[in-house]
């Protein structure tokens, strides 16, 4: 079904303030907040299992010191307290923009890709070249339970709309489930 | 590549991606959030604007998103009436499947604001009158349609307008500090509107303080004058400023100035006329400038000028303003401009 598969080869060890580099700076003040308001992780760690097709099977240990994030974010707590609470999260909003963080983690360390725009209707969400009829990017999704086999049955219908999408040179999947914590990341075009 | 296109696209992303933070903010928040996604829908335009001519899938891709903003900014006006039968016009340009796949967010999305916004409407029967039907019906009616706005409105923050209903039934309910809010999110809603801006203009020169009224002015006299604006909106310019220059502030060589900047907004609004004729506007347009010759004469001006002008009807509404002829030209101005929008 898939054009190929891809997790990468040992444990990817992320310092969310990184993400302020690795991506357009207002991709990270926008999306970590809803971020750290969906994992709602007192620790200040969490660790995802990353599934690529087939057997494949990575680990993305993420973490973040509230403080250093605080000086990129000033306001911080106050936000996450506001999104997790808030209408953001009945409408699905906080995990989608969350999973768009976690997106820019793997796009960062596994592709070595750097989000340029975000597309919000059709996919690919994160496009990574807006070449017209020509796009590269990755299909981002966010729920918070179902594990993998609810990111499987996601998987099939968000590649079929990629597949059929006559503009998308390049098509990647990034999915993620909070409860358990697990990931996919599939390439679905060329 | 094209700069500007690239450009637009990262400065639209941020943008848009700030959109929940602002909803979550609280108070005003959610028709903050609608007021950046009316924006980023504009520049989404003017993003493929810039790309001239492209493939069908280009376009498409580009009105689905267009439409899609203006969904999570809640606006089913625009919505409903333009963007979403623009998706069905660039839909002919696209293979088959594309657009079934393209649609496949957007539909579901769409239909269920236009069931909301039914479902609102069937709640409150006096919101399915046309603006122009209720702005007419009578005070009592139209604090009953102004309090169904209010509730639609919540429901649907984006609507500018619906905004834009509002500030105009604010005003004609003399509700002036509301019909100010109203009016000025419905022009950051929809700037290049001009029947906003009139209506805008006309609300400032109730509203604001008289220190404030002038610059204010001279700032949309300028806009005007670059280019912007219509007869109406310089029909609106000229009334604030003959109104100004009336107040007790003013020394006479304030005042003579003030009547100039009116004459000069009035032959603006006429020299427009003569591009886009509209006889009732010209007659309003002519009333003015006779009311500014009197006072720059020297001279309150009486309600001859109202015959003068082919205006006899405000005859009847000069008791509302004080026997004023100039109150009541621009008042009457106001209201029936705005019906006309």
């Amino acid at each position: 079904m898939y054009a190929g598969a891809v997790a990468p080869p040992a444990p990817i060890q992320y310092d969310l303030v990184d993400l302020f580099a690795d991506q357009p700076e207002w991709f990270a003040r926008e999306t970590v907040p809803h971020l750290l308001a969906w994992l709602r992780e007192p620790k200040a760690a969490a660790t995802f299992k990353l599934v690529g097709d087939g057997a494949t099977e990575m680990r993305l240990e993420l973490r973040w010191s509230a403080a250093a994030l605080a000086a990129r974010l000033p306001g911080l707590e106050e936000e996450v307290r506001r999104l997790a609470g808030g209408e953001s999260v009945r409408l699905e909003q906080t995990p989608q923009y969350g999973a768009y963080a976690l997106a820019g983690v793997v796009a960062a360390t596994v592709l070595r890709r750097r989000v340029v725009a975000l597309r919000s209707w059709l996919p690919p969400d994160l496009l990574f070249d807006t070449a017209p009829g020509a796009l590269r990017g990755i299909e981002v999704a966010g729920r918070s339970s179902k594990g993998l086999s609810g990111l499987r049955a996601l998987a099939v219908s968000k590649s079929a709309d990629l597949i059929r999408s006559p503009d998308v040179a390049e098509g990647w999947l990034s999915l993620w489930c909070t409860i358990p914590r697990v990931s996919m990341l599939l390439k679905v075009m060329a | 590549m094209n700069a500007l296109y690239d450009a637009l696209q990262g400065q639209t992303s941020a943008m848009r991606l700030s959109a929940p933070r602002l909803r979550a903010a609280g108070g005003d928040g959610p028709i903050e959030a609608a007021v950046v996604l009316h924006e980023v829908e504009r520049m989404e335009a003017r993003a493929l604007a810039s790309l001239g001519p492209v493939d069908g899938m280009t376009r498409l891709r580009s009105a689905v998103e267009r439409c899609g903003l203006l969904v999570e900014a809640r606006n089913p006006t625009t919505v409903l009436h333009d963007l979403w039968p623009e998706v069905w016009v660039a839909a002919e340009g696209a293979p088959a499947a594309a657009v079934e796949a393209s649609l496949r967010r957007l539909r579901p999305a769409v239909e269920a604001l236009h069931a909301e916004s039914r479902a609102v409407i069937a709640r409150h029967p006096a919101l399915a009158r046309s603006a122009r039907s209720s702005l007419l019906s009578g005070k009592a009616a139209l604090i009953k349609t102004y309090a169904a706005l209010g509730s639609y409105l919540e429901a649907f923050p984006g609507d500018w307008s619906g905004w834009q209903f509002a500030a105009q039934s604010a005003h004609v309910l003399r509700r002036m500090g509301e019909a100010w809010r109203a009016v000025r999110f419905a022009r950051r809603f929809a700037p290049d509107d001009v029947g906003g801006w009139s209506l805008e203009v006309n609300i400032a020169t109730d509203v604001l303080p008289p220190e404030e009224l002038g610059p204010w002015l001279d700032r949309a006299a300028a806009e005007l004058y670059r280019g912007a604006g219509n007869a109406d909106v310089a029909l609106a310019i000229a009334g604030g400023y003959a109104m100004l220059s009336r107040d007790s502030m003013h020394s006479h060589v304030q005042r003579m100035e003030l009547l100039a900047r009116a004459d000069a907004a009035a032959a603006r609004s006429e020299a427009m006329l003569r591009a886009a004729p509209d006889a009732e506007l010209r007659r309003y347009v002519r009333g003015m400038q006779m009311a500014i010759r009197e006072l720059r004469a020297g001279r309150e001006p009486t309600d001859a000028i109202l015959d003068r002008a082919g205006l006899p009807e405000l005859h009847e509404i000069l008791d509302r303003h004080q026997h004023d002829a100039v109150a009541a030209l621009r008042g009457r101005a106001a209201e029936i401009r705005a019906l006309a929008a």
